[in-house]
């Protein structure tokens, strides 16, 4: 194959081609996620979820129902997160922690897969990904 | 026939979701897009070396730096393949993969990551910038532990 460099024309519309699947691919994720949350919600089963974490999550100044896009997302990704976060009609507040939270805890079986494949010691950082969730949790439920 | 409330909620999350799917076309197509332009450009090489000095503190060797960026800007799920290459390749050794390690641990995937959750309405200076903030911080305190490259000189 000859390396010549990729004219911009068709780069870029093979680039827009990759943003708008990787798009459809995020939406297409949330969307059972945020169907399955709403069902939930509408049942009293959010409600005991609620119930059963509002003492976790509370120390980060976030409702119980919380709990269940934080576990979804620390365990999957982001984007099953975010369709879990649509439901539960949280404040810009409530939002921004607990975003702030899942952007340094999410899809910890790939990632710490990933930092254990560069040599870097996996345990000890897992444990820094989740203590470092938390502390940012408290903080900021203590100074926004 | 569904319960009123139950209807109202489901149209409720419908629009919600939406409304979010509508900011996530328009904020991850272009920013896929122009990952695609600076990877296919190799637009990131002429910035290894400010980069090298932007991380001077960290004392990381300009070998690492590479897996670094692309781990801060592509994410450590998605930079995965660069990230394996640059360990098999030899270019990242054991300290710098334990610097990279903790800062990736803590920040990744910038941009992306960063603007989803804007599409839903975070604070982007409290979820970008507290972050790195935190970021540097938590890895500054860790270097006091951290000795400087192990005595094989190479």
């Amino acid at each position: 194959m000859a390396h010549s460099t990729p004219t911009f024309g068709p780069s870029l519309r093979v680039g827009l081609k990759k943003g708008l699947w990787a798009s459809w691919g995020i939406i297409k994720v949330m969307f059972p996620v945020t169907l399955a949350v709403t069902l939930m919600k509408v049942t009293p089963l959010l409600g005991w979820l609620a119930e059963l974490f509002r003492p976790v999550m509370g120390a980060f100044g976030l409702r119980g129902e919380t709990a269940l896009p934080f576990i979804l997302g620390s365990v999957l990704n982001l984007y099953v997160a975010i369709g879990a976060m649509i439901p539960l009609g949280l404040t810009p507040k409530e939002i921004t922690i607990l975003a702030t939270m899942l952007l340094i805890s999410h899809n910890l079986f790939v990632e710490t897969a990933v930092i254990k494949g560069i040599g870097a010691p996996w345990f000890p950082l897992l444990l820094l990904r989740l203590g470092a969730a938390f502390l940012m949790g408290f903080i900021l439920s203590q100074v926004l | 026939m569904l319960p009123a409330s139950v209807q109202t909620e489901l149209l409720q999350s419908l629009f919600s979701f939406l409304r979010v799917s509508l900011m996530i076309l328009l904020i991850v197509t272009p920013i896929i897009a122009l990952m695609e332009l600076l990877r296919l450009y190799k637009l990131l090489d002429p910035l290894l070396n400010p980069l090298h000095r932007l991380f001077g503190w960290m004392r990381i060797r300009r070998e690492s730096v590479v897996a670094l960026f692309v781990g801060i800007i592509f994410g450590i799920a998605y930079g995965g393949g660069v990230l394996l290459e640059e360990k098999r390749s030899g270019a990242l050794n054991r300290r710098d993969a334990l610097l990279v390690g903790i800062f990736l641990s803590l920040s990744h995937a910038l941009i992306e990551d960063t603007l989803i959750f804007v599409a839903i309405g975070a604070n982007w200076v409290v979820i970008l910038l507290a972050r790195i903030l935190f970021t540097v911080v938590i890895l500054l305190a860790l270097l006091f532990f951290i000795p400087l490259d192990t005595p094989t000189r190479s």
